[in-house]
């Protein structure tokens, strides 16, 4: 990848990556260090990275440097032992949208990321495997059962009926 | 050699018929999750026919799953603010950055010698006084008497040369005050005269007298022949050209960038060192945004009296030299 590509994928990716990441991890400050964090991890192996395969790279290694930071802070939530009681809430908003995103911030992490990579971006389940390490029924799942949360919070806090 | 084997029983699953469903038969939750796939268009096959039958068979499971295909989260307003810090210089770039830089700070470089540069002069001139008189110190054990006795008896032996020494040419400059003071002697005698009354110690006070001796050294081998030669240093005879002398004094610097501008700007009128130095100084302001000031005052004709320079790390003020008389 050339120094002008390496550009390219800042200005092309950089938001990208830098949502994805704020809208799993909650934290502005962190999403931003671990989006710079990620660049600079590209910028000292640019020669050795396909132009082509730069976006998957970026995600797959912001991601798991998201991971390894909320292991550090112990805020990895076992989606096995997550409990959604607080996931219905009084919700007035008039943008689904936005009712969504904040229904999203219910999830646990890996449900959310998967469903993030999933309508932000596109990925397939087998791409969105690659990036998380997570096999293609795992995204399967944690994709669905998303789902199947965020349409039960908008039922139950009165946005659908 | 072939080994008995097992053949299976015809038994059978006796509630066999009872354990069958339909897809009617699928609880909120399994239908959910079916659902979803459904909206996500992610069923194959067998799995996407019997679905569409169990949608077919219940419209309000279609109105149901036909509602997830609305739970899409669009991407909000959020802009990366450290995108702009993670662009990296192209090469070319990098490199004409950093030769801008070079550019400017031998500008820098520049700028600072031609301003220090006639201060290094002067402090040179006034160093060189004490020098001067501690020579005169020691010589003052020469009596004035035996000086002349000594040179009348090297004028004796060195007779026929003296006399044939060219008088015209000859000058005896004497640098006080920065003044030259040319005395044509038409006589070795005179000059010897002249030298010796020069050497009063009323003739000479806190100024230095530098005797120069060039173009006729050769010539004077009363002077090389002499002991005390060495203790007339530094002396040298030349023929001055104030004007040489003048260009000669000024600084190389400001002599080089002079030639080059008049060879760029095709004028006849040189460069002023106080002009560079200030324009450099503007340019590197500009482009470092430091804040460097250069100042000449001037009295009220308008001739040039100190040049100051301030920054954040050297503030001096520096007398003008005056070259020329």
């Amino acid at each position: 990848m050339t120094i002008k590509e390496y550009n390219n994928a800042v200005r092309e990716f950089g938001d990208h990556v830098y949502r994805f990441i704020l809208r799993s991890i909650k934290d502005s400050h962190r999403a931003d260090d671990i989006v710079q964090d990620t660049y600079e991890k590209l910028w000292r192996c640019v020669t050795e990275i396909e132009y082509g395969a730069v976006k998957s790279w970026l995600f797959s290694t912001a991601y798991n440097r998201m991971i390894d930071v909320i292991r550090k802070d112990s805020r990895l939530v076992d989606v096995e032992y997550y409990d959604d009681s607080s996931l219905y809430a009084e919700d007035n908003g008039s943008d689904l949208n936005e009712v969504l995103h904040r229904a999203l911030e219910t999830l646990p992490q890996a449900q959310r990321s998967v469903i993030l990579l999933r309508d932000y971006e596109g990925y397939s389940y087998r791409e969105i495997a690659e990036i998380t390490g997570l096999s293609e029924a795992q995204v399967k799942t944690y994709i669905f059962r998303g789902r199947v949360a965020l349409r039960n919070y908008l039922v139950k806090t009165s946005v659908w009926q | 050699m072939e080994f008995p084997r097992l053949t299976p029983s015809g038994d059978s699953l006796p509630s066999g018929r009872r354990l069958f469903r339909r897809p009617e038969e699928l609880t909120d939750d399994q239908f959910d999750l079916l659902a979803a796939a459904w909206a996500d268009d992610s069923l194959r096959g067998d799995s996407l026919a019997e679905t569409e039958e169990a949608l077919a068979a219940s419209p309000e499971r279609r109105i149901r799953a036909e509602s997830f295909r609305k739970i899409r989260l669009s991407p909000l307003n959020d802009r990366w603010e450290g995108r702009n810090r993670m662009l990296k210089a192209a090469p070319a770039a990098y490199a004409m950055r950093r030769t801008l830089i070079v550019t400017l700070t031998v500008a820098a470089t520049l700028a600072a010698m031609v301003i220090l540069g006639p201060l290094v002069t002067k402090s040179g001139t006034r160093s060189a006084a004490p020098a001067v008189a501690e020579t005169e110190k020691v010589d003052e054990a020469i009596t004035i008497a035996e000086a002349q006795t000594m040179s009348e008896a090297l004028i004796a032996e060195a007779s026929p040369v003296i006399r044939t020494l060219p008088a015209e040419g000859i000058t005896l400059v004497k640098q006080q005050n920065n003044i030259d003071a040319s005395v044509t002697s038409s006589s070795p005698d005179a000059i010897s005269e002249e030298w010796a009354g020069s050497r009063t110690p009323e003739s000479h006070t806190s100024d230095a007298v530098i005797v120069t001796m060039h173009d006729f050294a050769g010539e004077l081998p009363i002077l090389a022949a002499a002991p005390e030669a060495s203790r007339l240093a530094p002396v040298e005879l030349k023929a001055v050209n104030p004007v040489e002398a003048a260009e000669r004094d000024r600084n190389w610097i400001v002599r080089g960038v002079s030639m080059l501008a008049r060879a760029i700007t095709k004028e006849p009128e040189s460069v002023d060192g106080y002009l560079i130095a200030n324009a450099c100084i503007r340019g590197v302001n500009r482009v470092l945004g430091w804040e460097m000031e250069l100042e000449q005052e001037k009295n009220n004709e308008g001739e040039p009296l100190t040049t100051n320079f301030s920054s954040s790390l050297l503030t001096f003020s520096a007398p003008v030299k005056k070259t020329y008389p």
